[in-house]
């Protein structure tokens, strides 16, 4: 299996070499979002006299490059080829293959994700020296970051894949994956850092599945977090994986069966 | 005559294949209510940090972001599918088959796809502008109706004429509707005033995206501070955007030998 993986992997990244044009455009929209946020709130930053709630304009920059990072490493559209999959019934020879079909999206999505990488590092590094960014401390938080990274990996897999799953039931998807993205661009992180938002919101994001998928690896790689904070958060990402694991693997089980009974 | 006769047409097969899916109705309902709910949790979070930002308080940012659901709830039923449809055309050759019916093949493509549910967000949209001029304590004039109905045409006529010349490029260049998703995200950028954009942003933010003149420049004729600069600019660059766009397809519809030839 591992080998049937890696070869999947080498032939979406392949794949994704035809198609240098479409990862640019990726780039750019990507960038565009993260640019639009940070305007914003250098805006504010302008309005209070240069810094807001502890971030410095440096500070704002370093926190939405590393966003955009994130981002690149971690995002994935296994929903979308999930849902496709069941209401063309193409998921059916999917199932036939040696490969189970979560593993075979998993290694395609990140095969693709190769070029995307080489194209946005780069980028990254260069908007970082040229805007000016703060440098992030080099120590246990930027370490940290790694396994935390990893676990957003496959959080933000087992809920997408838990988003595709809901089309065993449902025709149209738009329901619950817009419910999804709407509360994970308020909540998690992605327009503003955790730590400038009000009381309420701070704590719905910080118990929410939605700021392990974004800001709490961001906050890591920023070196926001001190010793309590790293804890509860890693405990919190733990707790959110396995919730997200158990329940995609049970609708994924029940979705199955259901779906072998239409014929398939 | 049979122009009108073709958008009646086209508009009431829309109207119909739509009426099918009633339960994708609430789904879109439900997502309307959270976008709108979120929106307004985003600016408060924004305007928690500063009360008034370059200028901005908290109820015209609101009303801008209403105006943004009005402005892509438009495009989305009356614009976009359209035009996305138009590239497939092109590049199918479906196209010839317009060309040869007996009404303007502009009008004839530029109307045979509706969303109509997203009538949805655009009068979402427009409560939210009204509840935000509201708390806002803007008063509204007759007067300011008529620049307000102004504004809004010149705003739509820029949006189609925008999308028309991007979508007409499918002429010479295959892969459009790529670029058209694109376009979509940058839209994105007009959720927020142009003024909320540091110094340095807000020429090219406008210059890049005219979409930004569209949201903000209504928002800014409610709150009675538009400048009659702006006001030109705004109808300038649409009337100049309509002209070009219709020179751009006749051009490229001219050029175009057909898919059978």
């Amino acid at each position: 299996m591992v080998e049937a993986a890696r070869t999947l992997f080498a032939a979406s990244f392949a794949e994704s070499l035809q198609y240098r044009g479409s990862a640019v455009m990726w780039t750019i929209a990507g960038f565009m979002t993260q640019v639009m946020a940070l305007s914003i709130w250098s805006s504010v930053a302008h309005a209070r006299g240069g810094s807001v709630g502890g971030y410095s304009q440096g500070g704002l920059i370093t926190y939405f490059l590393a966003s955009q990072l994130v981002v690149v490493l971690t995002a994935s559209w296994a929903s979308w080829k999930l849902a496709e999959g069941i209401r063309t019934g193409s998921l059916s020879a999917e199932l036939v293959k040696p490969v189970p079909p979560w593993l075979a999206w998993f290694t395609e999505i990140f095969g693709f994700k190769l070029l995307m990488l080489a194209i946005q590092v780069p980028a990254l590094l260069l908007a970082s020296v040229a805007l000016g960014a703060s440098r992030p401390t080099v120590g246990l938080s930027l370490l940290l970051a790694l396994p935390a990274i990893c676990a957003t990996v496959a959080l933000r897999f087992s809920v997408e894949m838990c988003i595709g799953s809901t089309c065993f039931w449902i025709v149209d998807p738009r329901g619950v994956s817009g419910t999804f993205f709407l509360s994970y661009m308020l909540l998690s992180g992605g327009f503003a850092p955790v730590a400038l938002m009000p009381g309420t919101f701070r704590t719905m994001a910080e118990y929410s599945p939605f700021y392990y998928m974004l800001g709490f690896p961001v906050d890591l790689l920023t070196g926001r977090l001190t010793g309590g904070q790293l804890a509860h958060g890693f405990a919190m990402q733990g707790a959110w994986l396995a919730a997200a694991l158990l329940l995609g693997r049970l609708l994924w089980r029940r979705g199955l069966r259901r779906f072998s009974a239409v014929g398939a | 005559m049979s122009t009108a006769r073709a958008v009646a047409t086209n508009l009431r097969a829309n109207v119909m294949a739509d009426a099918e899916y009633r339960t994708g109705l609430f789904a879109h309902l439900w997502v309307t209510a959270l976008r709108g709910v979120m929106a307004v949790g985003t600016i408060h979070i924004l305007f928690e940090q500063a009360p008034v930002i370059n200028g901005w308080t908290r109820y015209e940012v609101v009303m801008v972001y209403g105006v943004f659901m009005i402005a892509s709830g438009v495009m989305e039923l009356l614009i976009f599918p359209s035009l996305q449809a138009l590239t497939d055309n092109i590049r199918t050759g479906k196209l010839d088959f317009s060309l040869i019916r007996p009404a303007d093949a502009q009008v004839i493509e530029a109307t045979q796809k509706f969303d109509v549910g997203e009538l949805i967000p655009t009068f979402a949209g427009a409560g939210l502008v009204a509840v935000a001029a509201h708390r806002q304590g803007i008063d509204f004039e007759l007067r300011t109706a008529t620049t307000l109905a102004a504004v809004a045409a010149a705003g739509a006529v820029l949006l189609y004429a925008f999308h028309l010349i991007v979508a007409t490029s499918a002429f010479w260049f295959v892969k459009m509707d790529m670029l058209m998703s694109q376009l979509h995200e940058l839209f994105n950028i007009s959720r927020w005033p142009l003024g909320l954009y540091p110094r340095s942003m807000e020429l090219a933010a406008s210059v890049l995206v005219p979409a930004t003149l569209v949201t903000t420049v209504p928002v800014e004729v409610l709150a009675g501070r538009v400048s009659s600069t702006t006001l030109g600019m705004l109808l300038g660059v649409s009337v100049a955007m309509a002209v070009t766009a219709r020179m751009f397809w006749l051009f490229a519809v001219k050029r175009y030998s057909g898919a059978s030839a």
